[in-house]
């Protein structure tokens, strides 16, 4: 563990544009080719939401390069992130658990598009409030 | 885990801020570290001592 870093460096920010480019090649890439439409089971809208998310990450790195630029973080930010993954980790799989029993119970009629979105946004707050306790507690 | 940051800090009249920067840690983790809530790693005990001039780890940070 490294006592602390930057939180924005060179190295990260051209990774990030590296790969937000390459989502949006890719989105792109889907689009023109019409790929979607035939290969993902009728998911043709997946080349937008490539376009869509490789335009945020853009969005948000270059906003970090103004905003974060002295920001460092140090190993108790790095410790707080571990036990904050720990409890998105418990959450996967007790959901996944709770999810198996309740659609056997009763079958569970939601299309996959929107429970992949609704179990990224349920993710993400899991891991956003856990780090805000943790921290409060540290 | 205790510590005398607190006192060493006060003795060489340093704000927790300029620690901070010296031990090149935020302030939150000075403040933790006071408190007694963190748990420092060898190497950030190592940096606050020298950042204090204490001579020894165990002058700053008290095992109980």
């Amino acid at each position: 563990m490294v006592v602390s870093k930057k939180a924005i460096t060179k190295k990260g920010i051209i990774t990030r544009y590296i790969f937000a480019a390459s989502i949006v090649i890719l989105g792109l890439t889907l689009n023109i080719l019409n790929i979607g439409k035939t290969n993902f089971f009728s998911y043709d809208s997946v080349g937008n939401y490539m376009l869509f998310v490789g335009a945020l990450i853009t969005l948000i790195t270059t906003l970090s390069i103004f905003t974060k630029k002295d920001k460092i973080i140090d190993e108790r930010h790095e410790r707080i992130a571990v036990g904050a993954m720990k409890y998105v980790w418990y959450f996967i799989f007790i959901g996944g658990f709770s999810i198996i029993i309740a659609d056997g119970i009763s079958p569970i009629k939601i299309s996959i598009r929107h429970f992949i979105s609704y179990a990224m946004c349920l993710i993400i707050l899991v891991y956003a409030i856990s780090y805000k306790i943790l921290e409060k507690r540290s | 885990m205790k510590t005398k940051i607190t006192e060493f800090r006060k003795k060489l009249k340093i704000t927790q801020e300029e620690l901070a920067n010296r031990a090149e840690v935020t302030r939150q983790t000075i403040i933790s570290l006071e408190q007694g809530k963190y748990n420092p790693s060898l190497e950030l005990a190592y940096k606050i001592t020298k950042a204090l001039k204490a001579k020894k780890i165990e002058d700053v940070f008290i095992i109980e």
